[in-house]
C-alpha cells in the first residue's frame, strides 16, 4: 500500500467518525504527506484552499484579473516551496502569507500612476459584476478599494481574518511597528471615507424631501 | 489606555461597518474550484518545469564557475598583483553584502 492509499484509508476512517477535529487531523496528514513529496496530497490541499485564497486575494487587490493571476502564482510558489513548509501555521495561512508578499512585491514594482489606473479599472469591473449579480455595491467596498494595497492587506488580515499584529508582521516581512501604523492609518481612512458616504446619503435624502 | 482596550473598538467598528459587505463579496465571487485531477496535473507539470529549470541553472553555474576559475588561474599565473587586488575587492564586496543583509535584519529586530 503506497502513501496515497494509506491516506485514503485514514481519510475514510476519519470521515466516518465525522466532526471538525477529524478535518483538522486530515489536513495535518495531508500536509505531512505533501511535504514528503506526495503530489496527490498537495493537489488536495490546493483544491481545498483555492476558493479561500482567491477570495482573500480578490479583497486585497480589488481587481479580478490580478486576483486570478496572483492566486495561480501563489499555488505555483507553494508547489515549489512545499518541502520547506514547517506546519507551524495552517496551510491556508501559509498560502495567505505567500500571496500577500507577492501582492506587495508587485505593488512595489509597478508605477504609481499605472497602478492607480489599473485599480480604478479593476474596481469598476468588480462593481459592474456585483451589480449584475445583485442589487447594489456597498460603500464599504468602495472605501476598502480606495486604500493602497500595502494598507488594505494588513487591515483585512487583522480585522477580517483575525490575525495578530506580530503574525501579520511575520507574514508580510515588515516590522510590527509598521503594521501598527498601517492599521491605524487604514482604519482612520476607512472611517473618514465612510463618514463622507453617510454625509452624501443624508444630503441626497434631504434634497429629495425638499 | 492598554493596547487591548484600544484595539477592541476598532474591531467593533470594522465588524459593524465592513464585515457584512466583505462577506457579501466573498459569497458573490466564490469561484468554482477545478477538480482534483486538474490540480494534480498542475502539481506534476510544475514540478517537471522546476526540475528542468534547476538543471539548466546548475549547468550555467558550473559553466560560469569553470570560466571564472580558469580566468583566475590565468591571472594568478601572469599578473599576481592584479589577482590579489581582485580577490580583495571580491572579499570586500561579499562582506558589505552580508553586513547590509544581516544588519538590516538586526535593526528590524531591535525596532520590533
Amino acid at each position: 500500500m503506497n502513501e496515497s492509499e494509506k491516506l485514503n484509508v485514514i481519510v475514510i476512517e476519519r470521515s466516518e467518525k465525522g466532526g471538525g477535529e477529524a478535518l483538522v487531523d486530515e489536513e495535518k496528514l495531508l500536509v505531512k504527506l505533501a511535504v514528503r513529496g506526495d503530489a496527490e496530497s498537495l493537489a488536495e490541499l490546493l483544491r481545498r484552499s483555492y476558493a479561500f485564497l482567491y477570495q482573500y486575494v480578490l479583497k486585497a487587490t480589488m481587481h479580478k484579473a490580478r486576483a486570478e493571476d496572483i492566486t495561480q502564482e501563489t499555488m505555483l510558489r507553494a508547489i515549489e516551496k512545499i518541502a520547506t513548509f514547517q506546519a507551524r501555521s495552517s496551510f491556508s495561512t501559509w498560502l495567505i502569507s505567500i500571496a500577500s508578499r507577492l501582492m506587495i512585491d508587485r505593488a512595489r514594482r509597478s508605477e504609481r500612476e499605472r497602478k492607480w489606473l489599473e485599480e480604478e479599472k479593476g474596481l469598476h469591473s468588480l462593481r459592474y459584476d456585483m451589480l449584475m449579480k445583485q442589487s447594489d455595491w456597498p460603500d464599504a467596498l468602495d472605501a476598502l478599494g480606495g486604500l493602497p494595497d500595502s494598507v488594505r492587506i494588513p487591515v483585512l488580515l487583522k480585522y477580517y481574518y483575525g490575525y495578530e499584529q506580530n503574525e501579520i508582521a511575520a507574514m508580510l516581512d515588515i516590522p510590527a511597528g509598521t503594521v501598527k501604523s498601517r492599521l491605524h492609518n487604514g482604519l482612520k481612512a476607512l472611517r473618514k471615507e465612510m463618514a463622507g458616504h453617510v454625509g452624501q446619503d443624508e444630503e441626497r435624502a434631504g434634497s429629495t424631501m425638499v | 489606555m492598554s493596547d487591548k482596550t484600544r484595539k477592541e473598538p476598532d474591531q467593533q467598528w470594522f465588524d459593524d461597518n465592513m464585515r457584512k459587505p466583505a462577506e457579501q463579496m466573498d459569497k458573490l465571487f466564490e469561484p468554482a474550484a477545478p477538480g482534483l485531477a486538474q490540480f494534480e496535473r498542475m502539481v506534476l507539470e510544475h514540478r517537471k518545469t522546476v526540475k528542468k529549470k534547476q538543471w539548466r541553472d546548475i549547468g550555467l553555474l558550473w559553466l560560469a564557475g569553470c570560466f571564472i576559475f580558469s580566468f583566475m588561474m590565468w591571472l594568478a599565473d601572469r599578473h599576481l598583483a592584479w589577482f590579489i587586488a581582485g580577490q580583495l575587492t571580491v572579499a570586500a564586496g561579499a562582506l558589505a553584502t552580508v553586513g547590509m543583509k544581516f544588519g538590516r535584519r538586526l535593526r528590524r529586530g531591535w525596532k520590533g
